[in-house]
């Protein structure tokens, strides 16, 4: 037997990790000498790669991939944008990952200890679909707050609500950020406005509807041809109107 | 396309760090899976591997391995690793630690870089073809990290017979794919 023929045995197990240390140490010292064994681990290692493309069980998650460039993203986002900006865009991707990902592990766990009805998994799928929104949410913010061209306007409270404020991030490249806190509870069958107000007529951005604090946040594309001079809140009726009609309750100009 | 990937992840290119997940984050999930039985962890290895990718942690270094090879490399010695950290006996060598090899620095470099789809179904076909103590003693290298040894231990089979099972099952399957490699 040729000292090849004594090794040839060892060679697949060697590429797949399979020999105990003594053999391994052997095989190894064999190795560099011997173009045959070598032919035999590349041909073993070429079995290993292949072998994983013939699992088809499992579908990672779209929030995986969204986790994966956020955490991707914060080391670039520093470098590129300056000052406080480049902070608050590196912190928020932290926090919004982090929270992504707790909530997401307790869906997990209770997918595994959950019987897999189509119920269950619909529901399931409605949960991550939902956290894969609040991850490109948190993408959106982080893009609009590291655009080159953002601006920051402060909306101070008016008469009817002294004490709201609301701050407005604008880049006509990337979009609006606007959070407001502080806004008194809704009469029934009303409903706050956001307006872009531009040198011809505003422009409705959205519904304001605040949560039980009065706080309310928003993250929209910027519309195309609109140049804002300043961001209003008013009152209006239930469905919003193409113009605004009632009392101003925030108001900042740039 | 693989090797001009990750270089523009070496250059801090985000864009790029998708595109490798984009072709290789599927295979990595579910070798992960695989292994780990475990959804939840099988996602923490996916992300580890590819942070590291990003970090420039972990090294690329092409006359060793393929890309894809590369990154499975790191899904499944990381994989094995959990797995053994929640036994409460060390396995295998006894050493409890990962011995995954990789090509030897004397040895040939990665072969085809891509494998087609009709070697992958021919590939599967062969597997489901073993004789399942063939299989078993193939699977339970790959996916449980097992040395021939505790592989006849497992099975309750003479090492001899597990080491030469294991070899005509590699060649088995390594002729499946014979038109994209040297042979």
């Amino acid at each position: 037997m040729t000292a090849h023929e004594q090794f040839a045995d060892l060679a697949g197990a060697y590429a797949l990790g399979a020999l105990d240390a003594a053999e391994r140490a052997a095989f190894e010292q064999h190795l560099p000498t011997c173009a045959e064994c070598q032919q035999l681990v590349a041909d073993a290692q070429l079995v290993m790669d292949a072998l994983p493309l013939t699992l088809t069980l499992g579908q990672p998650p779209a929030a995986l991939r969204n986790r994966i460039m956020m955490s991707g993203t914060a080391p670039v986002a520093a470098s590129t944008a300056s000052g406080w900006l480049a902070i608050a865009a590196t912190l928020l991707a932290v926090v919004a990952g982090g929270f992504a990902w707790t909530q997401y592990r307790q869906v997990a766990a209770s997918q595994v200890a959950a019987t897999q009805s189509q119920a269950q998994l619909e529901a399931l799928q409605a949960q991550l679909s939902a956290l894969q929104g609040q991850a490109d949410g948190a993408r959106q913010t982080i893009d609009i707050l590291a655009a080159d061209d953002v601006a920051r306007i402060e909306l101070k409270g008016q008469p009817a609500a002294p004490s709201s404020t609301g701050r407005a991030y604008w880049s006509a490249s990337r979009g609006l950020l606007f959070s407001a806190v502080n806004l008194p509870a809704l009469p029934q069958g009303r409903v706050y406005q956001l307006w872009y107000v531009t040198a011809a007529a505003p422009v409705s951005a959205a519904l304001v509807t605040p949560d039980a604090e009065g706080r309310y946040t928003l993250i929209a594309p910027s519309p195309a041809g609109v140049t804002p001079t300043a961001f209003a809140v008013t009152i209006e009726p239930a469905g919003g109107l193409p113009a605004p009609s009632g009392a101003f309750y925030l108001l900042g100009a740039f | 396309m693989d090797e001009v990937v990750i270089q523009r992840i070496g250059t801090g290119d985000h864009g790029a760090l998708g595109a490798l997940y984009d072709l290789h984050g599927r295979t990595v999930y579910r070798l992960a899976l695989r292994i780990l039985g475990d959804p939840a962890e099988a996602e923490e290895v996916v992300q580890d591997v590819f942070m590291q990718v990003w970090r420039g942690s972990m090294r690329y270094d092409q006359g060793r391995a393929t890309v894809a090879g590369w990154l499975l490399m790191m899904a499944r010695s990381r994989a094995i690793d959990r797995v053994r950290a929640k036994q409460a006996r060390p396995i295998g060598d006894g050493t409890g630690e990962i011995t995954i090899s990789r090509l030897a620095d004397a040895g040939a470099g990665p072969e085809a870089s891509v494998i087609s789809g009709q070697a992958v179904e021919r590939l599967k076909a062969a597997l489901q073809d073993l004789p399942k103590s063939m299989r078993a003693a193939i699977e339970l290298a790959y996916y449980e990290g097992l040395t021939q040894s505790a592989i006849a231990e497992r099975l309750g089979e003479p090492l001899g017979t597990v080491k030469t099972r294991m070899r005509t099952a590699l060649q088995k399957l390594r002729s499946t794919l014979a038109p994209e490699g040297t042979l």
